[in-house]
């Protein structure tokens, strides 16, 4: 799928395409720098986005899946209790230039929430959705996508991938949308393709199994716990339900969806206080099993795309490859 | 529909079982599919949380549910607070339940512990309808007093088709059955382990340490079948709350597992 059917666009390309997508009414997601930082936010103006980045803050999760999500509102009138459930009514999301590591990363959100039952509020704004992915100029010491084989953009990630080339742009629908805007754009066809080192895709089932006892203690013991990693990690999914009270009278609140992370004693905190993941070793070990053992086991993807969000995170530079014993 | 909103329904009963738990006799919601012996249910006290409980009572009592729960934590709390007429919210039900059909024709042996009881009544409700599909059916069940035990009105109704088996941990002076653990009652039945199905449902040591006897005892790990507890956030396979080293989801793929399934870590 990488080599045939590219298409050529000009300098004025990512312009045009901008205006051709806030045209057909998506509200646009790009990177934007904001004080030293690139961060994914809503952008008005062309001009307002900042494609010349490693990588953002936030990731594509934080619109998908976003933190302190309201699920439904409830209220009692008398005794009895009614449920107003949440309707989506936002526009349509446009990530607008993130690069293939979070889109892949996108894949791996898709695997866990929209096997059955789907989960009605995710997959709402994902179908709505039109990704366009923006391949990197630059990396730095904490990407590692390569290593995963994220490189390139894996089957369901993005709907075009556009890879810079000598103030050119090599275009690439990845879907039917992505073709229906390419034919709207009027691009021409080329018979030449971007030279990209895609790597294969490893099996981190056997690489996970190959990390003794005696790492899992060295780096458990070393790790703060802090949880930083899976805040910032594009990947992960999980999450609490609470209830928040906001009117004494009537009764009346509203339940949300939080974030939450194996990594805290809380996640398997069950009530009479038995705690399933008790130990430090456990709890760090858990958050590998997850990604490179888990998830390739139920879906044959690895869970991370080596976006190095947790590496450029953690206090401590804990390195996942370092962990798993295959940095180079 | 969103896949986290309950249905709204009443309690009609409150039972009073020990002195910290009682059992909710629920309308059945028309839109409430049938379930599988062994599955369960989120039950909802807005302003408190939702979390999941077995459904205890029949698979084949289409106008109520039950659900038997133990005074805990802040939803369970809030559950005993309610009054018959209040109501709650319920999703469900959730889980695999236990594979009964492909039972038939095999012993049974139910061994519960503690609240564990409420995790296999519906199975066990089953199996008294269903008496001729098995051969013998047996219930071992462990508490901690006498003072502990919930369900006695069902305990009497079982004990009329099957042999119901219980031991206390600590008797009092009225007392005249078992005394001990719950798999000390392993040596007062006659079993056949080849052809004997095992289901085990109760708290984390009580589960380990019937599961390491029934090993020791030669019993192979496909007889054995376990159903476990986690935290729950959705019920549906997407929190990760439940998830099990083995990467088996205790909401989807679970609750009920076969032994081989399992990693010994994930039974206690």
């Amino acid at each position: 799928m990488y080599d045939d059917k590219w298409y050529i666009g000009s300098n004025n390309l990512l312009k045009d395409l901008f205006n051709r997508l806030k045209s057909e009414g998506y509200k646009i997601i790009a990177p934007v720098k904001k004080e030293n930082y690139h961060i994914l936010w809503e952008v008005n103006e062309f001009t307002e986005i900042d494609l010349n980045y490693i990588r953002t803050l936030n990731t594509p999760r934080y619109y998908l899946q976003p933190p302190d999500e309201l699920i439904l509102k409830w209220n009692y009138l008398d005794k009895k209790p009614t449920v107003r459930e949440k309707t989506i009514l936002d526009k349509n999301l446009c990530f607008f230039g993130i690069h293939p590591c979070d889109a892949n990363a996108i894949v791996i959100l898709d695997k866990i929430l929209m096997d059955s039952p789907e989960d009605t509020l995710y997959i709402t704004r994902r179908r709505n959705a039109f990704i366009v992915i923006y391949d990197c100029l630059k990396s730095d010491q904490y990407c590692f996508c390569e290593a995963l084989g994220a490189r390139v953009p894996w089957n369901g990630s993005g709907d075009l991938w556009i890879v810079p080339s000598n103030g050119n742009y090599y275009v690439k629908a990845l879907s039917t949308k992505g073709e229906k805007i390419i034919a709207k754009l009027g691009l021409c066809g080329t018979d030449s393709y971007p030279v990209i080192n895609r790597g294969e895709i490893p099996n981190t089932i056997d690489i996970f199994n190959n990390v003794s006892d005696h790492v899992w203690e060295e780096y458990s013991n070393k790790c703060l716990l802090c949880g930083s990693c899976l805040a910032v990690c594009p990947t992960c999914v999980c999450f609490d339900i609470i209830d928040h009270v906001e009117s004494l009278e009537p009764l009346s609140g509203s339940r949300i969806r939080t974030w939450n992370s194996c990594i805290f004693r809380s996640f398997t905190t069950v009530a009479g206080d038995k705690v399933f993941r008790s130990s430090r070793k456990e709890r760090f070990r858990f958050r590998y099993l997850h990604k490179f053992f888990i998830i390739p086991k139920r879906y044959g993807l690895p869970g991370c795309t080596g976006c190095g969000r947790c590496v450029m995170t953690c206090p401590l530079d804990i390195h996942p490859l370092d962990v798993l014993g295959v940095r180079k | 529909m969103n896949v986290y909103s309950p249905l709204i329904t009443k309690i009609v009963d409150i039972i009073d079982e020990t002195f910290d738990i009682k059992t909710f006799v629920l309308e059945r919601p028309k839109e409430f599919n049938d379930f599988k012996p062994g599955m369960f249910v989120m039950i909802s006290v807005f302003g408190y949380g939702e979390a999941p409980f077995a459904v205890a009572s029949s698979p084949y009592d289409k106008k109520y549910l039950e659900v038997s729960v133990r005074r805990v934590g802040n939803v369970t709390n809030a559950l005993h607070r309610l009054k018959v007429g209040d109501y709650v919210g319920i999703r469900g039900p959730y889980g695999n339940g236990f594979p009964v059909e492909g039972w038939e024709g095999m012993d049974i042996i139910v061994i519960a512990g503690g609240t564990g009881l409420f995790g296999v009544s519906s199975l066990l409700w089953y199996l008294y309808e269903n008496t001729d599909a098995y051969g013998s059916i047996k219930l071992l069940y462990g508490a901690r007093t006498p003072q502990h035990i919930p369900r006695k009105r069902n305990l009497d109704t079982w004990a009329t088709r099957f042999n119901v088996y219980l031991t206390v941990d600590k008797p009092d002076e009225n007392w005249k059955g078992e005394v001990g653990v719950v798999t000390r009652l392993l040596d007062k039945i006659v079993f056949d382990g080849k052809r004997t199905i095992f289901v085990l449902c109760g708290p984390p040591i009580m589960l380990y340490n019937a599961y390491m006897e029934l090993l020791k005892r030669g019993v192979q790990k496909e007889q054995i079948y376990l159903s476990l507890e986690r935290r729950m956030q959705c019920g549906i396979g997407k929190c990760g709350a439940c998830l099990l080293d083995s990467g088996y989801y205790v909401c989807r793929d679970g609750p009920i597992f076969r032994a081989d399934q399992l990693l010994l870590g994930d039974i206690a």
